[in-house]
């Protein structure tokens, strides 16, 4: 298809209904695979968190299924897994073989991620893949977990480039030994990189069903056009945008590493006719820290913007992408080089990525939101402790208050836009690990108000009760905040403090340990009965608080207790009386006549 | 054993991405250069030659072989 075939109807040669069954098999297929990895794996990365995805690919390399799983891998299984296959040779492959890798410099993710591909052979050769990629809770390096404040690779942990870690239905046993004998987790690290293989197995009975049932040459038409139909209804969502560029800015408050220095992401967007560019260059060189993105984390952002401007139903497969192209400059931060520091890339400089795409089509559409947190809150906490078995290590992920959007009020305490992952719930980890949750609420103490305010964050505060405890994290948003949009306000920053056990006053990183980051750091230590302060953000406001409907700045302050009397005059002109519960609608039309609705907010900056 | 670290490897000279086996070879400014895809390198001539000139290669490495 050319790139100016947006005017051109969907030509397919298969039945159409046939077409939807077999593109509703092969995505169902990915989210068995899916629930087959949840309920065989062991760390709660998996069947909690389901930091994973799956998906499935034709022998020419294009992605012919994803399942709904987590939007940071998408773009990176388009780019890595054919660089993988290509790096090993598809020659070079037999029945029963698997590839695994986790090299991010080679369009992966970041390091955690661990991308697992199994050839599907049919009569002797290769007609299709099956991969998944998951998220390792450890892999070695030098905090638990693997978030912290790291300056290259070797401190994050084991790297391996592609490699067979199955031949003829064998696993090579050498390699998971080298694997598990490199992380704090060797036991729930083997489990799950079995599940992983588990998964890829089953692909290859449902892919053996289906052509079974349907022969080899039904299923591989449908599967090309299913392609070819995916990408026509993106070009011609495309072509309904105004052709222009449209540049954002998004800034990660820093590094963990250099005191007091900022980096700037800067995406154009190019709309030209059915095609879209989304181009980085003059986003800033590299950090020395670890927020740097990967070229597939890069290509997962923006995938994921785009795609969340999409009006109607585009089946999601490797066709959506062809349209899409990104430039993404080597040694910038959106394309990390050998051997920057990846790790948190993929978790806290991907969301303001995908935020700096949704700010640029916020130039031209409504659809867009307000910055979300920004934040995966990713907290490793580790050690040695009898209770978990011995070295440990879990990482906590948080929801954050996503941003108030057109036509709603943003989510309260969900994973950000890049992850749809679930957190640990709370008897999980205190089952497991030396630590327990004193209190776990919505932090209503911030808010970006807005016609549709910010959802809210989360406010945690764990006591620790293992003899040590190491403490790293890589969080985002404590000192830039999530930004407006269209005359909302900014969102509210992240928190995280401690105090030694017995004491009443909670201090910052800083101050109590001397790191440079108040959200960034590695290895501090806790002793019994010590507590950590985790407050995330609330996502900024979308339109001028004065717009928003009275009756729900009433159900805010009287139904959900969400914001204060004085906050609801202050802010959104809304007089409420606390006698009758109701609003005071004549005082309410004279408090917001006599406000100014405030300037529109420059749309390009965050 | 041979091994290649991926700082030794190509680049597309439009998107950025690494390529760690052989693409599409050509020449642009003078210089050997490699795409990914036949529609990286239309991107290139249409896209990032009139936007940066020959600013379009910075930060690609020089091309290897192997």
């Amino acid at each position: 298809m050319t790139a100016s075939s947006a005017a051109e109807a969907v030509v397919i040669k298969s039945d159409p209904f046939l077409l939807e069954i077999i593109r509703n098999y092969l995505r169902n297929t990915c989210r068995e695979m899916g629930v087959a990895m949840m309920r065989t794996s062991y760390s709660p990365m998996f069947n909690e968190a389901l930091d994973f995805s799956c998906v499935l690919f034709d022998s020419d390399l294009e992605m012919i299924a994803q399942a709904n799983f987590c939007p940071a891998h998408i773009g990176a299984t388009v780019h890595w897994i054919p660089a993988a296959i290509k790096e090993i040779g598809a020659e070079n492959l037999n029945p029963g073989d698997i590839i695994f890798t986790n090299d991010p410099y080679r369009a992966g993710a970041h390091l955690p991620e661990f991308l697992c591909i199994k050839p599907f052979f049919h009569k002797g050769e290769i007609k299709a893949y099956s991969a998944n990629i998951a998220h390792m809770t450890d892999i070695g390096g030098m905090v638990p977990a693997a978030f912290g404040d790291h300056q290259n690779t070797f401190q994050e942990g084991i790297r391996f480039p592609p490699l067979k870690l199955y031949e003829g239905d064998t696993e090579k046993s050498d390699i998971f030994r080298i694997m598990i004998s490199n992380v704090r987790t060797p036991k729930s690290s083997y489990g799950d990189m079995k599940a992983m293989i588990g998964s890829l197995y089953l692909a290859d009975r449902r892919l053996e069903e289906i052509i079974e049932h349907y022969g080899l040459e039904t299923f591989q038409q449908c599967c090309k056009d299913s392609l070819d139909v995916s990408e026509t209804l993106m070009r011609q969502q495309i072509a309904k945008w105004p052709n222009g560029e449209y540049l954002a800015e998004g800034i990660m408050e820093d590094d963990g590493v250099v005191p007091g220095k900022q980096w700037a992401i800067r995406a154009t967007l190019v709309v030209r006719d059915d095609e879209i560019i989304v181009d980085y260059t003059g986003s800033d060189p590299a950090e020395k820290g670890p927020g740097n993105q990967s070229f597939g984390c890069t290509a997962s952002a923006s995938y994921n913007g785009i795609l969340q401007m999409v009006e109607g139903d585009i089946p999601y497969n490797g066709g959506c992408y062809r349209p899409l192209t990104i430039i993404a400059p080597p040694g910038t931060m959106v394309n990390a080089v050998y051997p920057s520091s990846t790790v948190a890339g993929n978790s806290d400089t991907h969301p303001t990525s995908v935020d700096v795409v949704l700010r640029a089509f916020a130039q031209f559409s409504d659809r867009s939101s307000a910055a979300d947190g920004g934040t995966c809150g990713c907290i490793g906490f580790g050690g040695i402790d009898a209770k978990a078995g011995g070295a440990f290590a879990h990482l906590h992920l948080e929801g954050v208050g996503w941003g108030g959007r057109e036509d709603a009020d943003g989510n309260d305490a969900l994973f950000v836009k890049n992850g749809n992952c679930a957190n640990t719930p709370v008897e999980v980890a205190e089952t497991r690990y030396p630590l327990i949750n004193m209190e776990y609420a919505l932090d209503v103490n911030g808010c970006g108000h807005g016609k549709h305010r910010g959802g809210y964050g989360t406010r945690r505060v764990f006591r620790f009760i293992g003899d040590e405890v190491e403490v790293s994290a890589h969080t985002n948003r404590h000192i830039v905040r999530p930004w407006g949009l269209k005359g909302g306000l900014e969102g509210s920053n992240t928190q995280i403090k401690f105090r030694r056990n017995g004491e009443r006053n909670w201090q910052g990183a800083r101050e109590m340990f001397g790191t440079v980051s108040p959200g960034k750091f590695s290895n501090l230590v806790m002793y019994p009965g010590d507590e950590m302060l985790f407050i995330t953000p609330c996502g900024g406001g979308y339109g001028d608080p004065l717009e928003r409907d009275p009756d729900l700045v009433r159900q805010d302050v009287f139904e959900d207790d969400l914001m204060s009397l004085d906050t609801a005059r202050e802010v959104y002109g809304v007089v409420l009386d606390p006698a009758t519960r109701t609003v005071d609608e004549s005082a309410t039309r004279v408090e917001r006549e006599t406000r100014c609705s405030g300037a529109e907010a420059d749309l390009t900056r965050g | 054993m041979t091994y290649r670290e991926v700082n030794e490897m190509n680049r597309c000279a439009c998107c950025g991405k690494l390529l760690p086996t052989g693409e599409i070879r050509a020449i642009r400014f003078g210089r050997e250069v490699e795409f990914c895809s036949s529609k990286c390198e239309r991107v290139f001539d249409d896209y990032k030659v009139p936007k940066y000139g020959e600013g379009a290669l910075e930060g690609i490495p020089r091309v290897v072989n192997y």
